[in-house]
């Protein structure tokens, strides 16, 4: 995606990055904890922003942890002014092949929402390093980048969230099997 | 410098991997970005060329309505912010409160349009996101517990499926319709009680069941294993009769 941006205007720059990547950020802010009724106006407002600083873009870096830096700052503006309450409503979640019954993507879409939740009980600045590099697969070299910390920092983030996310797991399995 | 992730962990995190958003979301951002955005120069732009090219003051791209942008627009104005500025003088724009079909259009399709006074709009007075009020808070609460008390029930309907217990799991799934008729999980329910009936050579039943399933939930990530219990589509019907 990053090459195929390098020659282009910044106008179809911006065209291709909303077509290629809607989902990704849509996923992102989802997972950022916004909730499914305020997606829409999030998305919307990120990639306005994206459009602002298009310019700032360098096409030489994977485009996502770029994308993913506005996702996580509007996404920490929106919790801290509304106080928005974590919740995990309906997710979607792409096909994938092989087939698996109805009952293992039931239990994946549970499995999604206990990632969710368990997500949303990390530090926010911690999140930001765990999606990046659990979920999206980002190299930490390219997280510092996008979040403009130290690597160093990045690392000692992802280890700390690691644990919260572990605990946080264990409490919301356990709220789960409660009847 | 860091171990890889636990395995159970990692083993959950992979179902949480997958990305997706609805078309229909997508095709509402594009009309409102579309509506605030500036036009793309003309005479090109940029040679990458992976965008559609635009349609010289064609009316609006094909299977793109009118009233979607229309929408759109009236929906700048209405927020009160900025929306002198989206709207050309004298023009009239009515609201139309109806779904925006998820057509394939790109940007450039939409953004090539004669979108009214474009320049000069500062992306500050656009519209912004809605404000949620205590009483949306206390709303999804109530539906956190809801969807609880679904999971709990098609819990069982799971576990009678995965027993081989088709009567159970039909038990179970009639009681989630009639307990939750409009519930969140609706989906993941009739997909159980297609499967059930299948399992219990109710062949024509679960095939019925499934083309409702389609016609309801044409993108549904359940549809894969509904089709392979009952065939890929309405046709299967005839063709395997």
């Amino acid at each position: 995606m990053a090459a195929a941006l390098v020659d282009m205007s910044e106008r179809a720059r911006f065209d291709a990055i909303f077509e290629a990547e809607f989902a990704y950020l849509w996923t992102s802010l989802r997972r950022l904890g916004v909730q499914e009724r305020d997606l829409e106006d999030l998305t919307h407002d990120v990639f306005l922003e994206v459009y602002r600083r298009i310019g700032t873009y360098d096409p030489a870096r994977p485009i996502r942890p770029w994308l993913f830096a506005f996702a996580f700052r509007f996404a920490s503006d929106y919790r801290r002014l509304a106080r928005h309450r974590r919740e995990v409503m309906g997710t979607e979640a792409e096909e994938s092949d092989p087939l698996p019954s109805a009952d293992r993507l039931l239990q994946m879409k549970q499995n999604q929402h206990l990632v969710e939740r368990a997500i949303g009980k990390i530090d926010p600045d911690r999140q930001a390093v765990f999606i990046l590099h659990e979920l999206d697969e980002t190299p930490m070299a390219e997280i510092a980048a996008a979040l403009e910390i130290p690597v160093n920092t990045a690392y000692s983030r992802l280890r700390l969230a690691r644990e919260e996310f572990r605990e946080a797991v264990k409490r919301e399995s356990r709220k789960e099997a409660r009847p | 410098m860091i171990d890889p992730i636990d395995d159970d962990l990692a083993a959950l995190l992979q179902d949480a991997k997958p990305i997706a958003a609805p078309e229909e979301a997508k095709a509402r951002v594009l009309t409102r970005l579309a509506a605030a955005l500036p036009p793309p120069p003309t005479g090109g732009g940029g040679s990458g060329g992976n965008t559609a090219p635009s349609p010289p003051a064609a009316p609006l791209a094909a299977g793109f309505p009118a009233w979607a942008l229309a929408a759109a627009l009236a929906v700048g104005a209405g927020l009160g912010l900025g929306g002198s500025l989206l709207l050309p003088p004298r023009e009239r724009v009515v609201y139309i409160d109806r779904p925006v079909p998820a057509a394939p259009v790109t940007v450039a399709q939409v953004a090539a349009q004669p979108v009214p006074s474009p320049s000069g709009l500062r992306l500050e007075d656009l519209p912004r996101a809605p404000t949620v009020t205590p009483s949306a808070s206390a709303a999804s609460a109530a539906h956190g517990e809801d969807l609880a008390k679904e999971r709990a029930v098609l819990d069982v309907a799971r576990s009678a499926l995965g027993r081989g217990d088709a009567a159970n799991t039909l038990v179970a799934t009639g009681e989630h319709e009639r307990k939750f008729p409009q519930g969140a999980l609706v989906e993941e329910r009739e997909a159980l009680a297609i499967q059930a009936l299948a399992m219990q050579g109710q062949r024509t039943g679960a095939q019925a069941r499934a083309d409702r399933f389609r016609k309801r939930f044409p993108r549904s990530m359940l549809l894969p294993a509904v089709d392979a219990v009952v065939g890929s589509g309405p046709d299967s019907r005839e063709r395997d009769l």
